[in-house]
């Protein structure tokens, strides 16, 4: 073997090495590397020559084989890429996925359909940049009652069926209404105030649950007008009912307004034509509102001289009956899971 | 309250359709609606006389009758027991439509063809009367349609009434209110000309009126009538009544109802036979007792206000006359009774004897203190007519005057607080319209006088009231108000609520709205002993009476009612108030946030108890979200022991030494009480202590500048060794381990009996210089030696 032309044979292998086909699988690249650069391989055994190169040889023999040694490594590296490029490809594009299998991550629950619609509601108000307040559920007759001006012995009275309470000095307030005075003596004027909560009443059928939800909003300030609580409520059902719906105010008695009025929003199910859930009227009757009666705000400590405000309560519970559809108001309370669990 | 078209019509000229006079009457402040409307519900009924009464061919029980309906004489087949040759009759002709959808077609009953039908009062809708034919009067013609002889062609409304309106409770207030808005007059009814006035208190001889208590009767009227022939009313006034929901009774009782639902003032007939000596308007004696004419006997506090004679009481003042004093068949001379009794003190009556009548109804209301005479002369008229009533003498005793207050409206209030361009000659005009005399003065305020009928017209803001109502509340522009501004330090618990509802949301739970009332069986059940429950008074259900302490009794009965419907897997949480006696007489209430989940485990089936840290996770969770803190959960000394958990599975949730709730598992036979069969975990915390123990938000660190390294290691302990406390003194055996988390927990046979093994990955970290590997061992070796020698525990081969 020595007695070749060392030079001569590493030209003839860099001439074979440069004509190399690409391997086209790991077989045949295994194959190549075991050829060339194996122990045995064409360029070790080059390799090993080198030592027998004449001295004046040697630097270009040296050069022929770093050559030899980068064009089979290139096309090695090259090849390995390639294959297992192809090989990631092929597997992708043949393997069995089963992406239908259910997500395994716990499940959400759900937020009760009347909490849902309060605080859709709410975040309404404070949007427009009413503070949220939020009164005792047990209260004295002189909040519930007396101080938004309801006088002993008076007829309104009637109006709210109360639940006492034995050996206390207290009752399940009727309405959210007492916020407005409890909020007015802890901030004073001016305010802006909605407040969500739990109200009570001694009354059971289909359409009243003895217990339900309110919200009361108001605001005291100087120089508030009807014309506000009208522009303020008309705002909110455009948010709530969309850009289309209406509102409507009728005279109406709550003691603690004046002039009060229930307010109507135009009915949402059939677009005010008249359906049966409206009674063909088109309307709707969401809530009472009015401007805060003098009375109130002087049992509040607020001078009726100097402030005046509106003020406005609706029932969670029509809303979220009329929002989802449902037709007896006990089922909120229920808390049946096939109910809840559509929510 | 019931209000007919045709007798509104006697009162004013209004000119408005049906459904407009509802809609002006609503956009007042009248809430009112059409409930029937008969126009055109009579035709081809009309009057007919009843030639012959026969025998129908082929059945016992109807007859057979020619009736002269004013043409040719018609078969009819009758099968009422009353009809007779001679009577005057309703006769539904072939094509006529009742009001009960009956449509009248030539047809045969039994085999003989019938021209129609001879109608009961059921059948024409005036009453429930079906037992026999209508008779009707001999004076009218055969072939007369019978709607405008009757005035059967009425329209129907429900006014629904705010308690602030009792002028409008009769016809005349109704009256009112569509002459403001309309500008018509009101009309003085045509039967009013021939009401002979009674002599101005002109007396009555043998008989005194004394008022002893002018507080509760400012004014007593009695007007004497003598020689009444009790008999049924006439067709009309029964058919009105009727349809105004009142029975008619005879010919006495039923002047006064009517005069009552015309003018809206009650109004009394006594037998003057029973009254002994004078009448006397005093308060009850404490025990005195009375029966009323429904024949019910009431015990009655002192002073409750009567009308009695020298002997007796004759009539609970304003609600109901006496058993011992009313119009009998064989009455013939009455006192009749007009009067203003004062509002607070008749519902007080009222109310303690829980007896509500048409009467104390409206005096409660406040009734006109004016308008006494005007139903007085109404129902004496009608005893004349049509009881043959000679009317007598007359006392008018009007010991306290009722006299509305002028009141002064300032210039431009009206329209500054409405928000509307409003000019005195508005303001003038609108208040006239409603009956208020008014002056206009040089300041330019209005002083108004309401009328006598208006209690409920106090204040300059009734004044605006009274302009926004007939200005029309369409016409207020919409406009937005510039609200006031508030830093977010008022806000605070409505918030944390929604924030820890979501938490729970997304960890699986469900949210239930149970009530705050409880079956107290339900607390005595699970042994709840923390604060006294509050006891309700009057309740909606017997057994719910009083007010929750917790929610945990709430949610076992959700929970128990879903598992009887089937569900399997379970998790509920809810927020809301529980409440507690608080010493004395005052009550106390907390937000509190309580969970309940069932599920995954047997009862006893599993020692590890995984429903119980899954739950301590998730406490854990939201916890450290909502108040940005890490929670501890210390056992509970014994006497803190929930007892409807299990003893060694309940433990505190507290943050930084403050107790802020407890989680545990429930005991199985507190479950079974609920019908629960498997296991239940719950927790159970004070919103208002969560909130108070919110940290203040973060102040960034900087990130670690050297890498930690993380280290395995498994622990042999004994099975009762506690992993908290091991954890506890693996993070104390070296400054730098910042992490410790168990794995994995095995208790089988490979680690042998009694033991279980623990595992654990650490994570130390330096901050001073990278670590070594040495560094970690070093770390391991300590941990091993303080795990040996306060656990026993011997690292896992
Ligand atoms: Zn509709």
């Amino acid at each position: 073997m020595a007695a070749e032309n060392p030079v001569e044979r590493l030209l003839s292998l860099k001439g074979e090495v440069s004509s190399l086909p690409f391997p086209a699988d790991e077989k045949e690249l295994d194959a190549l590397r075991v050829k060339y650069l194996g122990k045995k391989g064409a360029v070790s055994v080059v390799s090993q020559e080198m030592r027998h190169v004449p001295a004046a040889q040697k630097p270009e023999a040296g050069r022929l084989l770093q050559e030899i040694r980068t064009a089979v490594e290139g096309l090695v590296e090259r090849a390995e890429t390639e294959i297992k490029r192809n090989r990631v490809l092929r597997e992708i594009e043949n393997e069995f996925f089963d992406a239908t299998l259910p997500g395994t991550a716990p499940e959400f629950g759900s937020a009760h359909p009347i909490s849902a619609v309060m605080d859709e509601i709410v975040d309404i108000f404070s949007g427009m940049g009413f503070q949220v307040e939020e009164g005792p559920e047990t209260e004295s007759d002189l909040y519930n009652f007396e101080k938004l001006n309801f006088p002993p012995e008076h007829p309104a009275r009637d109006m709210q069926d109360t639940f006492r309470l034995t050996g206390v000095d207290k009752i399940l307030r009727t309405h959210t209404s007492p916020v407005q005075i409890r909020a007015m003596e802890k901030y004073g004027a001016p305010l802006a105030v909605i407040a969500p909560g739990k109200v009570y009443r001694c009354d059971a059928d289909v359409t009243h649950s003895p217990m339900f939800h309110q919200i009361e909003g108001f605001v005291i300030d100087k120089d508030i007008t009807m014309g506000d609580l009208k522009g303020t409520l008309q705002a909110f059902v455009r948010r709530f009912y969309g850009q289309d719906a209406k509102i409507r105010f009728r005279p109406s008695f709550f003691p603690f307004v004046e002039p009060g009025a229930e307010v109507d929003v135009s009915c949402v199910l059939c677009g005010a034509k008249g359906c049966r859930v409206c009674k063909n009227s088109g309307w709707l009757e969401i809530l009472g509102a009015g401007m805060v009666h003098p009375n109130v705000l002087s049992a509040a400590g607020v001078d009726p001289n100097a402030w005046g405000g509106f003020a406005f309560g609706l029932g969670i519970e029509r809303l979220a009956m009329l929002k989802y559809g449902v037709d007896d108001i006990r089922l909120f309370f229920e808390n049946d899971m096939r109910f809840l669990r559509q929510f | 309250m019931r209000l007919s078209l045709l007798w509104l019509n006697e009162w004013i000229d209004h000119g408005l359709a049906p459904d407009k006079l509802a809609e002006k009457l609503t956009s007042l402040g009248l809430e009112t609606k059409i409930t029937e409307d008969r126009r055109g519900a009579f035709n081809n009924v009309v009057v007919g006389k009843v030639l012959s009464v026969g025998p129908h061919p082929n059945a016992d029980a109807i007859r057979l009758t020619t009736v002269n309906a004013g043409a040719e004489p018609l078969t009819i087949v009758c099968g009422a027991p009353n009809v007779a040759a001679g009577q005057t009759v309703a006769v539904a002709l072939v094509g006529a439509s009742l009001p009960n959808g009956m449509k009248m077609e030539k047809r045969k009953i039994r085999g003989v063809e019938s021209s129609g039908m001879i109608c009961s009062e059921a059948e024409l809708g005036i009453s429930a009367e079906s037992s026999g034919i209508m008779v009707l009067d001999d004076a009218f013609d055969a072939g007369a349609a019978l709607s405008s002889l009757l005035e059967l062609e009425d329209v129907m409304f429900e006014v629904d009434l705010t308690p602030n309106r009792g002028d409008c409770l009769g016809v005349v207030g109704v009256a009112r209110e569509v002459a403001a808005i309309t500008g018509a007059k009101p009309k003085v009814p045509p039967l009013l000309f021939r009401v002979p006035s009674p002599a101005p208190a002109s007396g009555i001889s043998g008989l005194g009126v004394e008022v002893k208590d002018a507080e509760a009767c400012p004014r007593y009227t009695a007007l004497e009538i003598s020689g009444v022939r009790v008999a049924p009313s006439p067709f009309k006034i029964r058919r009105r009544l009727l349809a105004c929901g009142i029975r008619p009774i005879n010919n006495v009782v039923d002047a006064t109802n009517y005069a009552m639902l015309e003018t809206g003032n009650p109004l009394h007939a006594f037998d003057r036979r029973f009254i002994k000596g004078s009448i006397v308007v005093r308060g009850a004696r404490a025990g005195e007792e009375f029966t009323t004419l429904d024949g019910k006997t009431f015990r009655l506090e002192a002073g409750m206000p009567l009308i009695a004679d020298s002997e007796k009481g004759l009539a609970l003042a304003g609600v109901m006359g006496g058993l011992n004093s009313g119009v009998l068949p064989d009455t013939t001379d009455i006192i009749l009774e007009a009067a203003y009794f004062d509002p607070v003190i008749t519902r007080r009556t009222s109310k303690k004897l829980g007896l509500g009548t048409e009467s104390s109804y409206r005096f409660e209301r406040g009734v006109d203190p004016e308008g006494v005479k005007l139903a007085s002369m109404i129902a004496a008229r009608m005893m004349t007519e049509n009881a043959g009533g000679k009317q007598g003498g007359f006392v008018d005793a009007y010991p306290k005057k009722i006299q509305p207050p002028p009141i002064k409206l300032r210039s431009g209030k009206a329209g500054k607080i409405l928000g509307v361009e409003l000019n005195p000659g508005r303001e003038l005009d609108y208040l006239t319209l409603l009956g208020f005399k008014c002056d206009y003065g040089a300041d330019g305020v209005i002083t108004a006088t309401a009328p006598s009928h208006r209690h409920d017209i106090k204040g300059e803001i009734d004044l605006i009231e009274e302009i926004a109502r007939l200005h029309g509340f369409e016409n207020i522009p919409e406009t937005l108000p510039r609200l006031p501004q508030h830093d977010s330090s008022r806000e605070g618990r409505y918030a944390k609520r929604r924030e820890v509802n979501r938490l729970l949301v997304a960890s699986g739970f469900f949210e239930a709205v149970n009530y705050s009332f409880i079956n107290p069986d339900w607390r005595r059940n699970l042994g709840l002993v923390a604060g006294e429950p509050v006891q309700m008074e009057n309740r909606i259900n017997a057994e719910l009476s009083e007010l929750r302490t917790s929610l945990v009794p709430g949610l076992l009965k959700t929970l128990s009612f879903n598992l009887r419907q089937g569900e399997e897997k379970l998790s509920l949480f809810e927020t809301g108030s529980v409440f507690r006696m608080a010493g004395g007489d005052s009550a106390e209430e907390f937000m509190t946030a309580g969970m309940m989940t069932c599920g995954d485990e047997e009862i006893f089936s599993s020692k590890l108890g995984r429903d119980f840290h899954r739950l301590k996770g998730v406490v854990a969770n939201v916890v450290r979200a909502a108040a940005r803190v890490e929670p501890e959960f210390p056992f509970l000394p014994g006497d803190a022991k929930k007892k409807f958990l299990y003893g060694h599975r309940q433990v505190g949730i507290s943050v930084r030494g403050t107790q802020i709730g407890y989680m545990g598992q429930v005991h199985p036979l507190s479950a079974d009480y609920f019908d629960v069969h498997l296991g239940v975990v719950c927790f159970e915390l004070s919103l208002d202590a969560l909130l108070a123990s919110v940290g203040k938000a973060p102040k960034a660190r900087p990130i670690p500048r050297f890498p930690g390294i993380k280290r395995d290691v498994a622990l042999v302990v004994s099975e009762h060794s506690e992993a908290g406390g091991i954890i506890e003194t693996m993070l104390g055996a070296d400054a730098r381990i910042r992490q410790c988390r168990l794995f994995d927990l095995y208790n089988g046979p490979q680690v042998g009996a009694g033991l279980k093994s623990l595992a654990f990955r650490l994570f130390f970290m330096d901050a001073e210089r990278t670590m070594t590997d040495k560094d970690g061992d070093d770390i391991i070796a300590s941990i091993l030696k303080l795990a040996k020698e306060k656990h026993g525990a011997v690292l896992r081969g």
